[in-house]
């Protein structure tokens, strides 16, 4: 007859089903009667099932921190290996992980600010009646507003489920800034995590962390400057245009006192570009019938189980008053710039795009089955460890590391840095594949594509096709050379 | 080497935590763990690998990764307990 504490040692083999028959019937028989040995097996079993849950999710920032450690160790490995080279699974698990935090992190980002910019949705709409045409012209003229947005956001792509109270000021000519609060469930403390800064004059984002003490500054890419510039600067109008949206509209209401006029949209038109087909999205918006101002407006992002964003935006305040200096960030001397620093943000053109997936060609030997930030999003998470392409990066990395080292002044945690930065900007091309089909998309160019039959091998097949207007499409074929077709030769293609 | 709880365990949270949030301390603790003992564990439940291609990689025995997994797995539920139940 097996002790307690027999038992209690064989417990690991049993939740790891590793135990033969009679001994499995054993250890069974004795959790029937011991709760001590229930509780703990209990405990395995959730870290198991934590650990298997972790599969397809990308890993959160320790490990991103952990990683830029274990990528450049492993860098470091390398030189100095025994003639029995070392494997670098682990730096590819790692680096896999910071592939599908980041990506992860861009789908979220995008859909964060349309979150936020969606803090007065759909205005202008194609068929805008009266109604929403005077609360356009009503916030028009407006210099300067603000508004608090409360939002959750969850699902598998988030490491942690993230709640946020943001508050944002919009100016128009400033920019506009934004706090990120988080209030802690236990304590119910409220801290500012972070303040952004989107200063078209300075052609620049700039993100502060009080919490680490670190701060990033993003210059736009040229294509981004040059749609704020066409849109004079003003989100409104970049609201105008993404919110392009079949609307109806709703009973009138009373919301904290306040008599409101409804309006709500499921129109997935914008989204689309996101989340793919599986994305569906409700926002509704609450105009004040008083003043003719918005008021109230809710919104839910669905992506199945990779995403949810649930808000709420309320307090909304108009012609606050403003200066130039709130709207200049101010860098305290002991914060520190955080590792992509001075990064550039992802390029939208089509040249970009062409990189993205002449990259991941390179990395796979296909294209990307979907062109969606969070499809794109998934797959690029799920390559695979082994690859080739991967592990070239690590032998580019480790020369590069030793180029620096001889010929530089620089220490080893700035050649850690620049490393690291350089191996995300090597990246980056593939985030542009998503933000240019977002553009195609916001532009109503009508994108098709075919990444799930066309390959690199497809020359005379059209991988990419949009719209550029009523009688021109613009294709970009399977070699990833690119041709402008006239509606009839487009029909002439297709048979 | 002497095995010291990691940080994140010191703190008691008042419940069980989400899955989401159990993850990210797992991931912490992990990182605390001998190298070894994180790659067995990473490689063989998060990675899903096998014990024979993971005793190939790691350039060990397949006994080596067993113990090494049972222990990251013992330690695992031992310090993340209070989050578990």
């Amino acid at each position: 007859m097996n002790t307690h504490e027999q038992i209690k040692e064989l417990l690991t083999d049993y939740a790891l089903r590793e135990l033969p028959q009679q001994k499995s019937s054993e250890v069974k028989a004795h959790l029937d009667d011991c709760q001590q040995c229930r509780t703990e097996l209990k405990k395995l079993e959730a870290v198991l099932e934590c650990a298997d849950s972790m599969r397809e999710l990308s890993a959160d920032e320790q490990v991103i921190e952990s990683a830029k450690e274990s990528l450049l160790e492993a860098v470091a490995d390398e030189e100095t290996k025994e003639p029995t080279p070392r494997p670098t699974i682990r730096l590819d698990f790692i680096w896999s992980n910071i592939m599908k935090n980041r990506i992860a992190k861009l789908a979220a980002a995008a859909v964060i600010i349309i979150a936020v910019l969606a803090g007065l949705p759909f205005i202008g709409g194609k068929k805008a009646g009266i109604a929403l045409a005077d609360v356009l012209e009503k916030i028009n003229q407006t210099r300067a507003y603000m508004y608090t947005m409360k939002m959750t956001i969850t699902g598998k792509l988030m490491p942690t489920a993230q709640e946020h109270t943001i508050t944002t000021v919009v100016s128009d000519d400033h920019g506009m800034k934004s706090y990120w609060e988080n209030t802690d469930p236990n304590t119910g403390k409220t801290t500012t995590y972070q303040e952004i800064y989107i200063l078209p004059e300075k052609k620049m984002a700039i993100t502060i962390m009080p919490e680490t003490k670190q701060y990033m500054r993003m210059p736009f890419g040229d294509e981004l400057l040059a749609r704020m510039k066409k849109q004079n600067n003003d989100p409104r109008e970049m609201i105008m245009q993404i919110m392009k949206c079949e609307y109806t509209r709703l009973d009138k209401a009373v919301i904290d006192g306040v008599e409101v006029q409804g309006f709500r949209t499921t129109d997935p038109v914008f989204i689309s570009a996101i989340g793919g087909d599986a994305t569906s999205i409700e926002l509704t918006l609450w105009v004040d019938v008083e003043n003719w101002l918005p008021f109230r407006s809710e919104m839910d992002i669905n992506s199945g189980e990779q995403m949810q964003v649930t808000s709420a935006t309320y307090d909304y305040r108009w012609d606050v008053p403003v200066n130039a200096s709130d709207f200049d960030p101010v860098i305290p001397e002991d914060f520190k710039p955080f590792s992509i620093d001075g990064m550039k943000m992802p390029g939208m053109s089509e040249a970009d795009a062409v990189e993205g997936l002449r990259l991941f060609a390179e990395m796979t030997g296909r294209y990307p089955k979907k062109m969606n930030m969070i499809e794109l999003a998934q797959e690029i998470a799920a390559l695979n460890k082994d690859n080739q392409y991967m592990k070239d990066l690590s032998e580019k990395l480790k020369e590069e590391k030793e180029e620096m080292s001889r010929t530089t002044e620089m220490s080893e945690d700035e050649i850690r840095d620049t490393l690291m930065k350089k191996a995300v900007e090597m990246m980056m091309p593939l985030q542009s594949i998503g933000y240019f089909y977002m553009m195609l998309v916001a532009d109503k160019k009508e994108p098709v594509y075919y990444g799930e039959s066309v390959g690199p091998d497809n020359a005379d097949m059209v991988l990419l096709k949009w719209k550029v207007s009523d009688d021109q499409y613009r294709v970009i074929f399977g070699d990833l050379t690119a041709e402008d077709l006239t509606a009839e030769q487009w029909n002439e293609f297709e048979k | 080497m002497q095995e010291q709880d990691c940080p994140v365990a010191k703190e008691r949270p008042d419940g069980p935590l989400r899955t989401a949030e159990l993850q990210q301390r797992l991931t912490t603790c992990l990182a605390g763990f001998p190298k070894q003992q994180a790659d067995v564990f990473v490689l063989a439940r998060i990675e899903g690998l096998k014990y024979g291609k993971i005793a190939e990689i790691l350039e060990c025995s397949q006994e080596t990764v067993r113990v090494h997994l049972h222990r990251a797995l013992k330690r695992l539920a031992r310090e993340l307990g209070d989050y578990l139940a």
